[in-house]
């Protein structure tokens, strides 16, 4: 399909990661022409988000050796190449991930599954059979026999009626009723909440919880001022949640693995977890390019630390500060008085002169701060160890406390559905402008002229395209073009469990920062994503845990430390079970050095890196752009043609060429209907779903009402940083 | 609030549509939006358009030209309500598209996504060019609505249309708008509740911001 490309584009990009998304809808947004291309089946490389299957299939898929799975055709060289051009072959397939482990950690319960449930689970064994001996395919032969023997009895499996079939279940097998009565909330029990989630839809959401998108309009300005200092561009929403003492009942589900696989579209675990700081250069990129749009946004909730063995929420906010029971009096005032010199340190450089270039945490221990400050201000707030400088833990202190009230109670912001979203979204806008789009599919060759600089590439299929620039992720790249001393490695682990970190009322979304007694230089990071992050269905809690890889340890010794301290040993302690888990080690290759080699018209992007946050990206892109296209604004807001609603047919037409027409309309409609895919997706998020089919409309119509806040991004010119 | 502000409510249903490149996607569009036949060359520039029908809002969601090889991106079909899976009546292989390449996208549309199969360049067919039957485009979008509450459905999810004559194009989307949004506003109220597919703006207002939010997170540092 892909063999008819164009000849010739102004710029080819060989990755669909963030850096080389924000790159590509960057230049396809002045009018460039873009192939943007990547060699996987998905988007976002090795920054993607996949279902449960998805990442099943993508651990086999790193099992295969050479890009075996791309068709490779033959060219003839001869024909294709001009005189004095020679070819560099190029790898089909990355290595950037080694020591990949995936297992269940929980048993099949013996049940009977409905029809539905047994199609499903045929789904499960296909991607399944990967692992001998895997008592998921085993119980994928049970169920089989068992639903022989349902069939013998003469029960329809097909649900009828909730009622029926559950009446059905029970007689027919004993087993099941057991394990439903194990359930200790009936209206959780496994029919109920499939045929739930046939009539419904996706992720239910619960509690009160923060949802933020992201928009620029202007109209809003309004509710945003009346929110006072806090900027104008938040926009929050708080409702009641009246469902939420029907939630606090619900107890944790004992969960088995195919009852994990059956809801396995509802998961979006990430490769490279990226949270943002809500006032850090990606956010500010999503708003002025009005790429938010396409996305939608939770504020991270709370940020815990590990004090003296024990779990504590971190103060961050006023608020959290003073109602903290972990600080004393003199101590609220000793670590407000702090944060406040922070957030313009720079006004008052004799406070720290002496300590540039010397460690962080020299600094605070010369603001006499107690130890919990200590503690707070250096693994919670600057998250910095104590290699760290006085210059670096200072600017991370003030960029957190910068970001900290833009939107919720943390600094953080995580994108619904994954950080996979973000370069998607960028593609969009790449596609949107013209940009070309090719997965599964990559180039085999690069072709070189005499002088050594790049003419285009060779694709897999076969065809020559030329092209001015070549950008490609760096495992895109010839051996010849990466100097062999950058291989550095990260630690990583998913971990689904069946509760939150604290049992909490609420969704909370939190972050952790921990300190490891091996090697306190390489903290691990810890995310936890509850179900209404869209990360997992309900029930399910996803962690994610990052740490630099240490030279001689495993990845699980690597993060041995985090999995013993925050979950479940014994069967008796209430810590989080953890129900499945993938570990892995990722190349990173943050800092591409740029071997001599290198044609000078092509160019390398560094994969993820152990960075929290997704703003190194952005400045690779942009650094690259202004070096290629001196002068070009870099993704200036798009002219919304997305939201244009037609209004006059002639004026329609003429802005259909002419980008300047374009922004008047836009602006024009905008008035009356600017409404955008953040909305309807933020709306989407802001539902809570009914637990049982049966409640009546109105009690519907309550737990319809959920919510803590839900939060709008706008673009305002004083959303930066407003002074005390 | 501003009037302004309560008019820029959220999206009641995602309608996204999907087919093979140059099968008429965004001219059925047009056509339905515009009321006008418009022959595009390629998708660029407007990839989303907005309908109000009735009290509902309508999000009606065009690929960007990035359907050509195979290049969608999987948060085009995220909670979409509709799916308008578009081929060529001339041209089978775009029939079989749908299939092969463009329904394992809507797993990630809602569970009870309509999928609207249509047929587009009615007006174009000559005798003897039709390649696909409408028996069995009929029986092709019988099967992959199986899942849903046959009941609602009063007609097979199947039009046959043609953008330059405009035949069929509001029937189809007045279709999809009968199936995917309740009729009254006391059915909305309700049926929304349990359907996230249509978001409501009944219960969730963003216009009404809580007060004791701001105050919450005002931060003490500025």
């Amino acid at each position: 399909m892909a063999a008819d490309l164009p000849s010739e584009f102004d710029v080819i990009v060989l990755g669909t990661g963030m850096p080389e998304s924000i790159f590509a809808a960057a230049c396809s947004r002045i009018g460039q022409t873009v192939l943007h291309i990547d060699r996987n089946d998905h988007y976002s490389g090795d920054w993607s988000s996949f279902s449960l299957n998805g990442i099943q299939k993508w651990v086999e898929q790193q099992k295969i050796s050479c890009g075996d799975d791309l068709e490779l055709s033959q060219t003839d060289e001869a024909s294709i190449l001009k005189e004095g051009e020679y070819l560099l072959k190029m790898p089909l397939k990355a290595h950037n991930f080694k020591d990949i482990k995936i297992k269940f950690h929980i048993e099949d319960k013996e049940e009977v599954p409905t029809k539905q449930e047994f199609h499903a689970q045929e789904k499960v064994d296909l991607c399944f059979s990967e692992e001998k001996g895997n008592p998921e395919v085993e119980s994928g032969r049970k169920d089989e026999a068992n639903e022989k023997q349902l069939e013998n009895i003469g029960v329809d499996p097909l649900p009828v009626d909730t009622n029926i079939n559950n009446n059905a279940s029970q007689t027919s097998n004993e087993t099941q009723l057991q394990d439903f009565s194990r359930d200790e909330n009936q209206s959780q029990s496994p029919t109920d909440q499939k045929l739930s989630s046939d009539k419904e839809t996706e992720n239910p959401t619960e509690a009160p919880y923060t949802s933020v998108s992201v928009d620029d309009s202007d109209k809003r300005t309004m509710e945003g001022n009346a929110i006072s200092s806090c900027e104008a561009q938040l926009e929050i929403e708080n409702k009641e949640d009246m469902s939420s003492a029907n939630e606090n009942e619900k107890k944790c589900k004992n969960w088995s693995p195919s009852e994990i696989q059956k809801e396995w579209r509802k998961f979006n675990l990430d490769l490279s977890p990226k949270v943002l700081y809500c006032a850090g250069d990606m956010v500010e990129l999503l708003i002025t390019s009005d790429i938010a749009k396409y996305c939608e946004f939770k504020t991270v909730t709370r940020v815990l630390t590990l004090l003296n063995g024990k779990l504590e929420k971190v103060p961050c906010s006023r608020a959290d500060v003073f109602s903290s029971k972990l600080v004393s009096m003199l101590e609220k005032r000793m670590l407000m008085k702090f944060l406040t010199f922070c957030m313009d340190y720079e006004k008052q450089p004799e406070e720290y002169l002496e300590y540039l270039g010397k460690p962080f945490s020299e600094f605070l221990a010369s603001k006499k701060l107690s130890e919990n400050i200590k503690h707070f201000v250096q693994h919670s707030i600057s998250m910095t160890t104590d290699k760290d400088t006085t210059d670096e833990g200072l600017r991370k202190t003030k960029k957190f406390l910068q970001s900290l009230s833009r939107y919720g109670n943390t600094a953080f912001l995580w994108a619904l559905y994954g950080s996979g979203e973000l370069p998607q979204s960028f593609c969009r806008m790449c596609a949107v402008f013209g940009g070309v789009y090719c997965l599964h599919f990559t180039a085999s060759q690069i072709i070189l002229n005499k002088e050594g600089r790049c003419q285009g590439i060779i694709t897999t299929a076969g065809q020559r395209i030329d092209c001015k620039w070549l950008v490609m992720e760096s495992s895109y790249s010839p051996k010849e073009f990466v100097s062999p001393t950058n291989s550095r490695y990260i630690s990583r682990a998913i971990l689904l469990t069946d509760r939150p970190l604290l049992p909490t009322d609420s969704q909370e979304l939190s972050m952790l920062c921990l300190p490891c007694p091996d090697d306190p230089y390489r903290p691990i990071h810890v995310l936890e994503l509850p179900p209404g992050s869209m990360a997992a269905p309900q029930g399910i809690y996803v962690f994610h845990l990052t740490r630099l890889a240490g030279d001689h340890a495993s990845v699980d010794d690597d993060l041995s430390f985090a999995v013993k301290a925050l979950f479940k040993e014994t069967e008796d302690d209430d810590k989080p079970k953890v129900l499945w888990s993938l570990y892995f080690r990722q190349n990173y290759t943050s800092q591409v050095e740029r071997c001599a080699s290198v044609p000078e018209n092509v160019f390398l992007m560094p994969g993820p890196g152990p960075e929290i946050d997704a703003d190194a990206p952005v400045h690779v892109a942009k650094d690259l752009f202004h070096k290629l296209y001196p002068g070009e604004e870099f993704l200036p807001k798009a002219p919304n043609p997305e939201d244009i609603i037609y209004i006059d047919n002639s004026e329609a037409s003429a802005s259909g060429t002419n980008q300047s027409d374009f922004k008047e309309q836009s602006d024009d409609t905008g008035k009356t209907q600017d409404l955008d895919a953040s909305k309807l997706q933020s709306n989407e998020v802001v539902y809570a779903e009914p637990s049982s089919n049966d409640q009546s409309a109105e009690s519907n119509d309550q737990s319809g009402i959920v919510i803590g806040s839900s939060v709008e991004i706008k673009e305002n010119a004083e959303q930066n940083i407003v002074d005390k | 609030m501003t009037a302004s502000s309560a008019d820029k409510r959220k999206a009641d249903l995602k309608v996204i549509i999907l087919g093979d490149f140059a099968v008429g996607k965004t001219s059925l569009i047009c056509r339905y939006i515009e009321g006008k036949f418009r022959a595009h060359e390629t998708t660029i520039g407007a990839a989303f358009f907005l309908k109000q029908w009735g009290s509902y809002n309508v999000a009606v969601w065009d690929t960007a030209g990035d359907e050509k090889y195979t290049g969608l991106q999987s948060f085009y079909c995220r909670n979409a309500g509709a799916a308008i899976l578009a081929f060529d009546l001339n041209h089978e292989s775009s029939f079989e598209s749908l299939w092969a390449r463009f329904l394992p996208l809507l797993d990630n549309a809602n569970e009870d996504c309509l999928k609207v199969v249509v047929g587009t360049k009615l007006d174009m067919l000559q005798p003897g060019s039709r390649e696909v039957t409408q028996e069995e485009a009929r029986r092709f979008a019988r099967e992959i609505n199986s899942n849903l509450d046959q009941k609602k459905l009063d007609r097979d999810p199947y039009f046959e249309t043609s953008s330059k004559t405009g035949m069929n194009v509001t029937e189809m989307f007045e279709f999809i708008y009968q199936y995917c949004l309740p009729l009254s506003e006391d059915k909305k109220i309700s049926s929304l509740a349990t359907k996230r597919t249509s978001a409501s703006t009944s219960t969730v207002d963003l216009n009404k911001p809580a007060v004791s939010a701001p105050q919450r997170t005002k931060c003490c540092f500025r």
